[in-house]
């Protein structure tokens, strides 16, 4: 990492990451290609350009903001506006040596999208249409660059749903999905993005393009598209994406429930689940989340789990979800409270304001989400939080359960804190996620669900999927992108911090 | 001081934690939390709110997809927070005012669709407007936009060699006060002048047929009105572009006329004049010594006091909320009300509409920032209302002037201003 301080016409800032340091005469002749391939408009190399891709939604990219530094500068930003181009643009990379980082709408929080060589930023926005939706199929076909909102209102305005309905919704897009493996709120019924996953269209790193199957289900030797689900932008640029939909839902009922231990909120979810009962939405918020979201508006709350359920879809099928998860609820001592908090997580589940309340007060605050099985769940829930409480500095550790499913929960977990003397906020943040990642590693638990590697996490990668299995990603990774030009430092190119 | 208990309050939930901790550790939370945002803040005070700059910077952009000038452009330099986030670095000297910098701060329409999204409750072009106006005292405003400016400030309208006046075609004649010569409708109705018509520049040079209608249905109504006999611009097309002395100019010259005109009530057929009186202008220490109203809402008034009787209009219009109507004024039912009135008159829905309606790509003056950008925006609110029907009913000149614009090509659009609809019901 450096620090370079650049100081030009009145521009001063540090960059973090260095750049691509490839000759002026390479740039030039990069610049002219791209040029040619996209056209002079669609090819940028101005520093405001380069200074608003040269981040994602990272934490401590947001603490850099304030600091006056920049996470990485790409030498170029390209918006391709079919597959085609983005081949061309990869095989141009190739022969130069230059990075292509795809880019979507940077809402990741691990710095996936950030470029730590410099290189060309691949804008997907360009790439943005609904190809079709096939309605006797119940298939979506769209492209990477579609904003989840305008699909999802899309959809909707059709009378489908795609229900991948992630806090991010508003800011991300579906290749950003796929590239990290994305889950929404209405996952318990509908999935996550690998679920809904049918087939794809990708350029491959020497250029090629791969176009897989649409098809139910198939038994054609291992499933090569699925490799980008969670490739972060390592193994292709996603061009084109085959997802599943559903007739928007008919019916919704909304229902909460409050209990005085932790285990018998989640003994109540995981009883409703194995009966074949999946609500759309479940959430489970310990003691501090329970007061921190509902306390204010419901005083029944104090001190209690709180666990609110979306149940969405024919009528007749939803009154019997409602039905078996009240009973199985009052079976685990849960007291029934209603659709008031339902609704007030339904008017709040958009307000993303923390990071940016917080960190200009030095106030130190992270989310993370990892998941276990069922019969390790407490254990992983306690040892996380315990881990987290521990680093001195931290003033609150909790987790609401995010999204549930027949064999386990992921747990979403809030950290938030100010350094100790001495100690400046990037270490402190550095501190925090150690112990909570080695914590949930000797748990057992795996160490995301939703939010990817990235910069931040990558360093954990070799741990979580074991020596072989890391040695086979990264044997993939080598053998389809030898030039190591498709977004470096992330995933098996990211074992350093 | 207030601000920072507020703080606090909404911040209970942690009080049990932070009162775990040891005094050491509590003393530098809350010493971080009151003070620690000074530090990434300017030295220089100037016009931007850095503050709330900076809060929609670090956000992770979750308007952007409701941000009609991005669905045009589609780079993250013009997504709202990496405007501020930009605009932040500008404030506090880590970027210089560069021409694609500034480019950045004035894409921009401020048609507000980012606020029903925020969680700051922000309208990103207002926090953008504080930015326009250091940029203004840098001297590093675009050139074709400081041209701009000056055309207002020779012409007093916003086109060269525009008019000022309502002629006799728009159904008004002059009107005698003992201070100043106004202009009246004109009917055989006693005149007083309790209600003064303010059109604007664009009615008066492009669309006076408005204030025919408009005026018209006030004689039908008894309505004592005038208007005034040299109107100038409201001034907001100065306050959009950073020239905030330009523009309070503007608003203390209307702001007397108004006054000298003596009417209690200002009828405005543009709702951004109505914004500009009812918002700006006291903003900028100006007062409007009367009710200002948006012809819509005024209209509704005559109607329910029964002084107007809506007739029929047969046909299936679709109804297009102007984003400074619906959103600043927050007048999205009284035009629904207004047409429901109107007898046989068959009124859809686009799929975006009251407070999330979208711009017609004129909003903040974005005709002349980025006339390019403005037609596309334009193409693209046609398309969602005429999914519906061609036939589109609106409420500002300004809408009106860029859907026109867009149907030269000829696509059997009509539109029409709220006014001219009632009183064809009536005729």
């Amino acid at each position: 990492m450096s620090d370079n301080k650049k100081t030009g016409a009145a521009a001063d800032y540090g960059i973090m990451y260095e750049g691509s340091n490839l000759p002026a005469e390479k740039i030039a002749g990069i610049r002219g290609r791209l040029v040619s391939i996209l056209g002079e408009e669609h090819v940028s190399d101005k520093e405001v350009d380069k200074i608003a891709y040269s981040k994602d939604y990272w934490p401590l990219a947001l603490r850099w903001t304030l600091e006056r530094k920049v996470a990485g500068m790409p030498d170029f930003i390209a918006w391709p506006e079919n597959t085609e181009q983005v081949s061309q643009v990869v095989r141009l990379a190739n022969e130069y040596g230059i990075s292509v980082i795809p880019f979507g709408e940077g809402s990741g929080v691990m710095g996936s999208a950030i470029p730590v060589k410099g290189g060309i930023m691949l804008d997907m926005k360009r790439m943005d249409r609904i190809l079709e939706i096939n309605d006797e199929d119940l298939v979506l076909r769209v492209q990477p660059g579609m904003n989840g909102e305008i699909l999802e209102r899309t959809l909707v305005h059709k009378g489908y749903t795609l229900a991948n309905i992630p806090q991010s919704i508003r800011c991300s897009t579906v290749g950003g999905w796929i590239g990290c493996r994305a889950a929404g709120q209405f996952s318990t019924k509908y999935g996550k993005i690998d679920d809904m996953f049918l087939s794809l269209e990708a350029v491959l790193p020497n250029g090629e393009v791969m176009r897989s199957k649409l098809t139910p289900k198939s038994s054609t030797g291992p499933q090569v598209d699925r490799l980008f689900l969670g490739s972060e932008g390592i193994l292709g640029i996603v061009t084109e994406v085959a997802l599943r939909i559903w007739p928007a839902p008919g019916k919704r009922v909304l229902a909460s429930y409050v209990f005085d231990k932790l285990g018998d909120s989640l003994e109540t979810v995981r009883m409703t689940i194995r009966t074949g009962i999946y609500p759309a939405v479940v959430r489970i918020y310990d003691r501090l989340e329970t007061e921190r979201h509902f306390l204010a508006h419901f005083k029944e709350v104090k001190n209690k789990i709180i666990l609110i359920l979306v149940m969405e879809g024919a009528a007749e099928l939803v009154e019997l979800e409602d039905k078996v998860s009240r009973e199985t609820a009052l079976a685990n001592n849960g007291k029934p409270l209603g659709d008031g908090p339902v609704q007030r997580w339904f008017k709040t589940r958009f307000n993303v304001k923390e990071a940016a309340e917080f960190a200009p007060r030095d106030v130190v605050f992270d989310t993370i989400e990892v998941s276990t099985v069922w019969s390790n769940a407490g254990n992983l829930y306690n040892s996380m939080v315990k881990a987290m409480a521990g680093v001195e500095g931290v003033i609150i550790a909790s987790a609401h359960g995010s999204h549930f499913y027949p064999q386990g929960v992921c747990f979403y977990f809030t950290f938030g804190g100010v350094p100790p003397k001495g100690t400046d906020g990037t270490e402190f943040y550095r501190k925090v996620w150690d112990a909570a990642m080695e914590a949930c590693l000797i748990a057992g638990g795996s160490i995301s669900h939703h939010h990817g590697m990235g910069i931040m996490r990558s360093q954990w990668l070799r741990r979580e999927l074991g020596e072989g299995g890391f040695n086979a990603l990264k044997a993939i990774k080598d053998a389809w992108d030898p030039s190591g030009i498709l977004n470096p430092g992330k995933l098996v190119g990211g074992e350093q911090k | 001081m207030m601000e920072k208990l507020e703080m606090l309050k909404k911040y209970g939930w942690i009080m049990d934690a932070l009162s775990k901790l040891p005094l050491s550790e509590k003393t530098r939370l809350v010493s971080n939390f009151l003070h620690a945002k000074k530090k990434y803040m300017p030295e220089r005070e100037g016009n931007a709110n850095v503050d709330y700059i900076l809060k929609c910077g670090l956000c992770p952009n979750m308007c952007r997809f409701d941000c009609p000038v991005l669905q045009v452009i589609k780079t993250e330099t013009v997504s709202p927070a990496v405007k501020s986030r930009l605009a932040y670095h500008l404030e506090t000297g880590m970027l210089p005012p560069s021409e694609d910098l500034v480019k950045a701060i004035y894409d921009c329409c401020n048609c507000g669709s980012c606020q029903p999204w925020c969680p700051f409750d922000f309208i990103v072009g207002d926090l953008l407007k504080g930015v326009r106006e250091d940029i203004a005292e840098m001297g590093k405003v675009p050139g074709h936009l400081l041209k701009f400016k000056e055309l207002i400030e020779r012409e007093h309208t916003i086109y060269e060699g525009g008019r000022k006046s309502l002629g006799r075609e728009s159904g008004a004649k002059e009107h005698r006060t003992n201070r100043k010569r106004f202009v009246r409708a004109s009917t055989g109705t006693v005149f007083g002048h309790d209600v003064l018509y303010f059109a604007g520049c664009k009615v008066i040079n492009k669309r006076p047929q408005v204030a025919h209608a408009t005026l018209k249905l006030m004689e039908k109504a008894g309505v004592r009105c005038v208007t005034l006999p040299e109107e100038w611009c409201c001034g907001v097309p100065l306050g959009n572009i950073g020239f905030k002395e330009e523009f309070k100019k503007f608003a203390e010259h209307t702001a007397k006329a108004i006054a000298e005109s003596g009417a209690k009530t200002v009828v405005c057929s543009c709702p951004s004049c109505a914004v500009a009186f009812k918002e700006l202008y006291p903003g900028a220490g100006v007062k409007v010594k009367a009710d200002v109203m948006h012809s819509a809402e005024y209209l509704l008034g005559l109607v329910k006091s029964k002084k107007l009787k809506p007739g029929k209009l047969e046909g299936l219009f679709v109804y297009h909320d102007p984003c400074k109507l619906a959103r600043k004024l927050e007048k999205a039912d009284e035009p629904r009300e207004l047409l429901a009135s109107i007898g046989k008159l068959e009124l859809a829905e686009p799929q975006f509409s009251g407070k999330e309606t979208h711009c017609c790509g004129r909003g903040g003056s974005y005709a002349t920032i980025n006339p390019g950008v403005s037609g596309k925006i334009t193409g693209n609110r046609l398309a969602e209302l005429m999914e519906v029907s061609e036939r589109i009913i609106t409420a500002c000149p300004n809408c009106e002037l860029a859907f026109e614009g867009a149907a030269s090509g000829g696509n059997g659009m009509e539109v029409s201003d709220i006014a001219e609809i009632l009183l064809k019901s009536m005729e």
